[in-house]
């Protein structure tokens, strides 16, 4: 090694790190940024899906042969668990074409694209400042970035880089997410924030309006992010006595984030909402309520 | 339990170092697949510094900095942090750590707990989330350093502390060259 390259690294090395982070403050999106934040991420996925590999190779050694002591137990309360859920299967399919009908009354455009991509959870951020995961699928599979990220459970969050062989996905949990929301009994609009540390909060609901602790609450899709109807988090406290005209509520995630392995991707945002997509008899009512005249 | 001081005669030098290099990324990526209960509630060392102190205590200034740069790229790999900021963070430790060195007497596993505990409390603790404030400030106009994240940095920083005589044990019996008898 050349004594001047020596002398003088690191003062190159406290430059160049000082450039990354003004390219990325200057533009978070740009293309140093991006290959910087991507470069390592592409790297050690490959790192990552050995590793889980050998991980679940153990796990399935275990299941399979130490963890079978209290099967038959065990398979008498799974066989009552079934019994129950197919009598539900067949309330729910009646709820599900109620649904279709009203829909096709409404003329409104089945919200239930067919295509998703299914992926595995590569690591999590072991960091205290975020609250973000990296999956197995990038763009080379069709992810784009904002794409909504979610699980059997409910809503995971939305991917915010991308890699061609996995993405980093930020949680819905993080401080800087945001996810525009109802809740589900009396469909009151809400927006969604994360508190960090795995917890979620209400913003924006006024006091005085229905809010009561167990309410679901679910995506609205109005914000073109997320997919509508996905379950959220259920209230798990309602503040109505501090000052301001907002009461505060918090949530409990839907989804069960310490044990997520398998996540699913919607690869392209949904188009934003589509008012002419209502059927003329509903128009014919948001009309007549828009220009009815206020009485005194 | 001794530890060898820092001989500018007898530096490892690079050709012994280089599966250090490999085994930085891998530890990195271990430390993002360990258990969700364990690595998020701060039970784990910091490899990336812990390897980065290693290499400024062992080897010459130029290959401590390389590696504190390197392993910084790869330490922000799972969160949106801006790249460099962690590259920054461990230059910097570099910096303090070899300045101390040449005062101090550090011969013991002592020496080495209070020296992690000071330099990375100092970084992680400090310079970590007022950089990333400056460059990506937080949401809602708050603050990166809470309650909750600094009792998750002095976690961290705490096992780090504790794991680094062990672990410097370890890397000592792998990369340091056998002494002729």
């Amino acid at each position: 090694m050349p004594p001047r390259f020596k002398a003088f690294s690191p003062l190159f090395l406290f430059l160049l790190a000082l450039a990354l982070m003004s390219a990325y403050a200057r533009n978070p999106k740009g293309p140093t940024s991006e290959i910087a934040q991507t470069l390592p991420l592409m790297i050690l996925a490959p790192v990552n899906s050995g590793l889980n590999y050998v991980a679940d190779e153990v796990e399935n050694v275990w299941l399979n042969y130490f963890a079978l002591l209290n099967a038959n137990a065990e398979n008498q309360s799974l066989k009552q668990t079934v019994t129950r859920l197919r009598r539900r299967v067949v309330e729910l399919e009646e709820d599900r074409k109620a649904n279709e009908r009203y829909q096709v009354l409404l003329n409104l455009k089945a919200q239930n694209p067919k295509e998703f991509l299914a992926g595995r959870i590569l690591a999590w951020d072991p960091g205290p400042w975020f609250q973000a995961v990296a999956v197995d699928l990038g763009s080379r599979d069709g992810v784009t970035p904002e794409a909504a990220v979610f699980s059997d459970q409910g809503l995971v969050g939305r991917v915010v880089e991308l890699a061609p062989n996995a993405a980093k996905v930020l949680l819905v949990t993080d401080r800087s997410s945001g996810v525009d929301a109802f809740i589900q009994r009396n469909r009151v609009n809400v927006l969604v924030t994360g508190l960090g540390a795995g917890r979620l909060e209400l913003e924006y609901v006024r006091k005085g309006e229905d809010v009561r602790l167990g309410d679901l609450v679910v995506s609205s899709g109005l914000d073109g992010i997320f997919p509508e109807g996905l379950a959220i988090g259920v209230i798990s406290q309602v503040d109505n006595a501090g000052l301001g005209i907002f009461l505060r509520a918090e949530l409990r995630p839907s989804v069960d984030f310490s044990s997520l392995k398998e996540i699913l991707i919607r690869p392209t945002n949904p188009s934003p909402f589509d008012w002419t997509q209502l059927g003329p008899a509903v128009l014919t009512i948001f009309e007549k309520k828009v220009s009815r005249p206020r009485s005194r | 339990m001794a530890f060898p001081r820092y001989s500018p005669a007898a530096p490892l030098p690079f050709s012994r170092l280089w599966p250090f290099f490999l085994l930085g990324p891998v530890l990195t990526a271990l430390t993002g697949r360990a258990e969700v209960g364990v690595a998020l509630a701060g039970f784990r060392p910091e490899w990336p510094f812990l390897l980065t102190l290693y290499l400024s205590l062992r080897t010459e200034g130029y290959l401590a900095y390389i590696g504190a740069f390197y392993f910084g790229l790869f330490q922000g790999y799972l969160s949106p942090t801006p790249p460099g900021l962690y590259s920054l963070k461990l230059l910097v430790g570099v910096l303090i750590v070899r300045g101390v060195i040449r005062k101090l007497e550090l011969g013991g596993a002592g020496s080495l707990f209070l020296l992690t505990l000071g330099v990375y409390g100092g970084l992680a603790g400090g310079l970590e989330p007022w950089l990333l404030g400056l460059v990506k400030p937080a949401p809602k106009a708050a603050p990166y350093l809470t309650a909750e994240t600094l009792l998750l940095t002095a976690r961290i920083c705490l096992i780090t502390a504790l794991a680094c005589p062990l672990v410097f044990g370890i890397l000592d019996r792998l990369f340091k060259p056998k002494e002729a008898p």
